[in-house]
Formats: structure tokens, sequence, C-alpha cells
């Protein structure tokens, strides 16, 4: 953990790495109604008690949505949080199925793309 | 009073219209270009494998393995099972209440305004053609079970508590925008309050709802089709190639 406090973040990468996948993320955020109809398809939501944080919409707004609203002006326990997001409530099984077409696990995939380039990851070893 | 109606009920009208068009237009353009893109999905071949020529589909073979097919999906032990798998896989299913309420309310906000006799009558002065007409019982009545609908998804946002996790205040702006132009059009046509300022709140309420169609969160009327269609068999001509 104290190696952690060291890191810097990097606004203009963060930024970049948005920028990639701009017109996709801003229509998820857009379209998604948050109807939570995805939630039955995670195996993560049916077998934590239904726990909505598991749902996909849930870990796909809060991350890259959260990426996404604070722009670079991130902090590093938000990008914590993300990052238990991402790898803690998520396995990328990409089963997860959405009516309105939102890709979701390319949404959190890119999430962890952000994370990783800011040096902020799951340790496995140490989980 | 009368000068905001004419402007409301004319200019406006059209702009809105414009703004719905053309962002639908739009959007539909977006989902086709490099906005989108294109899966390439690797498929996989076995060994020595060799296509085998197709038994086309209306040789006799062919249609008489169909009816085979059916008869027995029909059949009495799979009845049972299939009634089993809808129950657990189908979302009318798993949630009967919230899909018939979701799929009412839908066919109301999209059918009843079409044929509401004032509209009908409005157009046909505007343009000198219209559809015809439904019962003004009938859409008053359509226009309420929207709004009881409309209380469900509120209650839903208030107290289940997944929903309620995902909720923020955008989507009870956008609830509220979605069921305005129902609510004000039931007390216009009611006359509760003064009428004509009831009507004014109604043609700016459709109004923003029309706008607010291709770049909000209703945009899924766009994309729910456009995505039905790509998504590999699935009543749809797609091969599951596309995603954004
Ligand atoms: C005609 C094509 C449309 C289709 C196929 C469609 C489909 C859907 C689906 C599948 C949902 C998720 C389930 C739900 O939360 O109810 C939904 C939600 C919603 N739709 Fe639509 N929709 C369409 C048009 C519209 C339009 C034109 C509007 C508004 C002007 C609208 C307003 C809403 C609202 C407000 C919700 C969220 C309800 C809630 O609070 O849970 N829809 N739609
Ligand atoms: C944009 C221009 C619009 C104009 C000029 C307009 C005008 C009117 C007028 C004059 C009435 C009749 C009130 C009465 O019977 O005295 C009416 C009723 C109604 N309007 Fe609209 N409207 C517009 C848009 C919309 C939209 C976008 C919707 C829905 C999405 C809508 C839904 C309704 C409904 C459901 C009623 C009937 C209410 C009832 O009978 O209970 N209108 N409208
Ligand atoms: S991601 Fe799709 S299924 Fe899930 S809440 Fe959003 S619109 Fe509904
Ligand atoms: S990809 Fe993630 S959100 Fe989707 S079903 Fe798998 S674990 Fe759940």
């Amino acid at each position: 953990m104290t190696e952690q406090k060291s890191i810097e973040i990097n606004p203009k990468t963060i930024q970049s790495l948005l920028d990639d996948k701009k017109a996709q993320i801003q229509t998820a955020l857009n379209v998604c109604a948050h109807c939570t109809l995805c939630a039955e398809s995670c195996f993560l939501f049916m077998t934590r008690d239904q726990d909505p944080k598991y749902m996909p919409s849930y870990k796909f707004i809060n991350s890259i949505g959260t990426l996404y609203k604070k722009k670079a002006r991130i902090d590093l326990d938000t990008l914590n949080t993300i990052k238990d997001i991402v790898w803690k409530d998520c396995v990328l099984c990409t089963r997860c199925y959405c009516p309105m077409g939102i890709d979701i696990p390319a949404m959190i995939a890119h999430a962890r793309k952000i994370c990783r380039s800011q040096g902020v990851v799951h340790e496995f070893d140490n989980a | 009073m009368h000068q905001i109606y004419q402007f409301v009920g004319g200019p406006l009208v059209w702009f809105s219209l414009l703004v719905f068009i053309a962002g639908t237009i739009h959007q539909i353009h977006q989902f086709f270009t490099d906005f989108s893109k294109k899966k390439t999905i690797p498929q996989y071949q076995p060994p020595g494998f060799k296509k085998q020529p197709s038994i086309g589909w209306f040789s006799k073979n062919a249609i008489t393995t169909r009816i085979a097919l059916i008869k027995q999906w029909f059949s009495r032990e799979n009845r049972i099972r299939n009634m089993a798998m809808f129950r657990a896989t189908n979302v009318f299913g798993i949630h009967p209440v919230f899909s018939w309420a979701t799929l009412i309310f839908h066919v109301c906000l999209v059918i009843t305004p079409l044929f509401v006799l004032a509209h009908n009558l409005l157009l046909d002065e505007a343009l000198g053609i219209s559809l015809f007409s439904w019962s003004e019982t009938l859409t008053d009545s359509m226009t309420v079970v929207l709004l009881m609908c409309g209380a469900y998804f509120l209650y839903r946002r208030f107290f289940v508590r997944r929903v309620r996790a995902i909720t923020s205040f955008y989507d009870y702006v956008m609830l509220f925008i979605a069921v305005a132009p129902f609510l004000t059009g039931f007390m216009a046509y009611h006359q509760i309050y003064d009428y004509q300022t009831m009507v004014i709140l109604h043609i700016l309420a459709g109004e923003l709802m029309l706008i607010a169609i291709p770049y909000t969160k209703f945009a899924h009327m766009i994309y729910f089709f456009l995505q039905r269609l790509c998504v590999a068999s699935e009543y749809s001509f797609g091969k599951g190639n596309r995603t954004w």
C-alpha cells in the first residue's frame, strides 16, 4: 500500500485513453435506460444474494462512467475504488446481456486499461 | 396568451420535429460508421472439414423434418419443460409484472398520440392529411393506463433496491419528460385547471419529448431496433458482429 501512495496520476494519459473510445462511452452512458434488466445475466449478481453492486450496469456506470464524468480530475482514492469494481466485481466473462446493446464488458475492460495505465492494478497475490 | 399559443403551436412544432428526424438519422448514421466497430469473429474449422451441400429450405426432406420438430416441441413432455425454460430464461418469466408494464407503457406511448382526435384535426388543418382517429374514450383510457405504468416505474425507482442503486436525478427528470405530454394532455382534455394554459404546457411538453428522443436515454428507441437487427439469429438478419 505504501508503494501505491507514491503513484502520480497522469491526467493526459487518462484523457487520451478516454478519447480513444469517446463515442462508445458517451453512447453507452447515454443510452442506458437504468432499467436493471442486465442484472440476471451476470452470474456474480445471481450468486451474491443479488447484491446490486454486482449488477453489470452498476459496474460500468461506476467505473468508466465515473472516469468519463470526472475526466482527468480523478484522485487516487476514486481510482482505487474503480480498481476494486473492475477487478473484484467483474471477471469479464462477457456473458452479460443488455437489450439496448450496450457492450458492458468492453466498457469495463476499458476502465481496466485506464487503471493499468496509471499503475493502479489488482494485486492477485495479495488478494 | 394567444401569441404564445401561435408560436408554441407553430414554428416550435416544426423545429422539434426537425430535431427529432435529423437527430434520428444522425444516430443511425453513427451506428453504421466507424463509431460502431465491426468485430471479426474467427470461425473454427475442424481439420478436414468440408462444407456440406445445403439440402435447401423447401425440399421435401427439409419440410418433413421441420414439421416433426415442431410436433415434438409441442408434445406433452416438452410443454412442461418449455414452460420451465420460459420461467427461467425469458424476461417475461423472470419479471412478469415489470415486463408487461413496460410493454404496455411503450405501446401506449408510441401509438396513442398518433390516433388522438385532436392531433389529427390539427394535422389536417396544417397539412391537409391525417391518420384516422380512434374514439376519444379509447385514447383517454390509454393515457390513463400509461400514467399508471409510469407511476409503477416511479415506485420501482424509489423502492426497489437494485434500481435505486443506479438511479440518479436524471432518471426522474426523464421519466417526467416521458409522461408529461400525457399528464398535460389528460388535464387539457378533462379541462382540469385553465384549458389554454394546459394546452400550451401540453404542446411544450410534447415538443420537449420529441427533441429529447435522439440525444438522451430515449435514444434507446433507435438503438433497440438497430441492435436487435444485428444480434446473431435473434429473429434478425445479423451475424452478431457489430457492437459499439
Ligand atoms: C419504440 C421503441 C422503444 C422501445 C423498443 C423501447 C424499449 C425500452 C426498454 C426495453 C426499456 C427498459 C425497460 C424499462 O425500464 O421499462 C425502456 C425503458 C424506458 N423507455 Fe423505452 N423504448 C422505446 C421508445 C421509448 C420512447 C419514445 C420513450 C420516451 C419518449 C421511452 C421512454 C422510456 C423510459 C422513460 C424508460 C425507463 C423506465 C423506467 O424508469 O424504468 N421509450 N424502453
Ligand atoms: C407537438 C405538438 C402537439 C400538439 C400541438 C398537441 C395538441 C394536443 C391537443 C390540442 C390535445 C387535445 C386536448 C383536448 O382534447 O382538448 C392533445 C391531446 C393529447 N396529446 Fe397532444 N399535442 C402535441 C404533442 C403530443 C405528444 C408528443 C404526445 C405524446 C407523446 C401527445 C399526447 C397527447 C395525448 C395522449 C392526448 C390525449 C389526452 C386525453 O385524451 O386524455 N401530444 N394534444
Ligand atoms: S446496461 Fe442495458 S440492461 Fe443494464 S440497466 Fe443499462 S440499459 Fe438496462
Ligand atoms: S462480464 Fe462482468 S458484468 Fe458481465 S456477466 Fe461477466 S462478470 Fe458479470
